[in-house]
């Protein structure tokens, strides 16, 4: 185990003062490691702007993944948000989520502009923000997999200095929902209706109505996907509270 | 679905206790070489070690520590948020709901092996724990490489700030959220193993 490499480059990652230091202890920790580029991307969920992203990803690709927008479809990204820990593209995604046509596509056009294979670190903090760190190689290139437990931890001291450099989020009061309001959106996420939600709770469908327009205004959203999503993130709901459900009818 | 822990038959009520203080002493003090102090030559307690505390003791079947944990809660004095604030760059992760485990501890009387499978005995066990008593979050202080292990495990842990040198080692602050996601976190990461040894807690140990 390669401890001292190890210390060294978690203290420089960990010790960049801003984002400029950031991408030069990320670069430098990513060929030391024996990959060829890196890519942090942190998302404050609050608030769109407060993110980072930084990146020494080929040009070519960096203007085709902004100009298309591509973040919203990447698969890495999918990936990242259903596994703990770090993991191989091309020998994990396809067991950490299902890959589309669109998917491969996008893939096959990262290997087009220099990207080949990736190591991704992921990690959350429930109800504030996520965020990645991939460190990757080119085309005709392997991954150097015996690193990837470095890898790991710079990743995560990587992601906290971004949170940290991001400004770490004020302890905001978290929107309260009556148990009430709560059964209707757990309902909701079930995918019931409100005509439904209403036999089920029995009370009149218009105070479901009622119920769940209070709690999208709560959180500030303007549809029933959106306060889903939010209550997820929140831990007003659980995926265990839908699933298992799902699962047992 | 948690199968309810084997519990340790009718051992004698402090004797979990003494014998995790003693392999405390083994570990902490004569191996690790830390700084604290030994009562009557065999045992390490600290100021920590009061009613507060939870401790979670892995035994084998003729009452032998294997391995343990203690548990502090945050919203009293404890290591992070006492000791090492400055290793959070923003405040102490403390509540009802969070508890700090330190005095994590492997017995030095087993083999690596042995070693391997009750370390994670006990991370599976504090998990269980956490999601039986609606604990939601971990805290700990750790050094390094033990904090590049628990980092890997397949729970959620963060960082909670940088790393910082002391004394000739590297101590880091660490996060760990616990929710219905850790179990299958666990058994992807390679570490969910279910008890194959008795787990005395502080419940069963209470006078």
């Amino acid at each position: 185990m390669q401890f001292g490499l190890m210390e060294e480059l978690t203290c420089e990652v960990a010790g960049a003062e801003n984002d400029h230091l950031l991408h030069g202890a990320l670069s430098h920790a990513a060929r030391r490691m024996g990959f060829d580029h890196f890519a942090l991307a942190y998302d404050r969920w609050s608030s769109v702007q407060d993110g980072m992203l930084v990146h020494d990803y080929p040009d070519e690709w960096a203007k085709v993944y902004v100009g298309f927008d591509l973040r919203g479809a990447d698969p890495i990204r999918r990936a990242g948000e259903r596994s703990m820990t770090g993991f191989a593209w091309r020998r994990q995604l396809a067991s950490l989520i299902t890959l589309t046509q669109g998917d491969h596509q996008m893939l096959m056009v990262g290997r087009e502009n220099g990207i080949g294979d990736g190591f991704t670190v992921p990690r959350h903090l429930p109800g504030e923000a996520s965020g990645s760190c991939s460190f990757v190689v080119g085309p005709e290139k392997h991954l150097p997999g015996e690193m990837f437990h470095v890898a790991e931890i710079i990743g995560a001291f990587a992601l906290a200095r971004a949170r940290h450099i991001s400004g770490v989020a004020p302890p905001k009061s978290r929107p309260v929902l009556s148990e009430r309001q709560r059964e209707c959106v757990l309902w909701s996420a079930r995918g019931k209706t409100a005509s439904e939600i209403a036999i089920i709770l029995g009370i009149r469908e218009v105070t479901v109505i009622r119920h769940l327009k209070i709690a999208r205004e709560r959180y500030d959203v303007h549809c029933r996907q959106a306060l889903i999503l939010c209550a997820l993130f929140d831990g007003l709901i659980g995926f265990g509270d839908i699933f298992d459900w799902r699962r047992m009818n | 679905m948690l199968d309810s822990p084997t519990r340790a038959p009718a051992a004698p009520e402090h004797a979990a206790l003494r014998a995790m203080f003693a392999a405390r002493k083994q570990v902490f003090i004569d191996l690790l070489r830390w700084d604290l102090p030994v009562l009557e030559g065999e045992y390490e307690i600290d100021q920590f070690d009061n009613s507060d505390a939870e401790y979670l003791i892995l035994l084998d079947r003729n009452g032998r520590h294997r391995a343990s944990a203690r548990l502090l809660p945050t919203d009293r004095p404890h290591i992070l948020g006492d000791l090492y604030p400055y290793l959070c760059d923003g405040p102490v992760p403390s509540g009802p709901r969070v508890r700090e485990i330190t005095r994590f501890c492997l017995d030095r009387h087993q083999s690596a092996a042995e070693r391997r499978s009750v370390r994670d005995q006990l991370v599976t066990a504090l998990a269980e724990h956490a999601l039986r008593h609606g604990i939601t979050d971990y805290t700990g202080v750790a050094e390094f490489p033990w904090f590049s292990q628990i980092m890997t495990f397949g729970w959620q842990c963060a960082p909670l700030g940088r790393p910082v040198r002391e004394n000739g080692r590297m101590l880091a602050g660490l996060h760990i959220h616990i929710d219905d996601r850790t179990i299958e976190g666990l058994k992807q990461g390679g570490v969910h193993e279910p008890m194959a040894l008795y787990l005395a807690g502080t419940e069963d140990l209470a006078a």
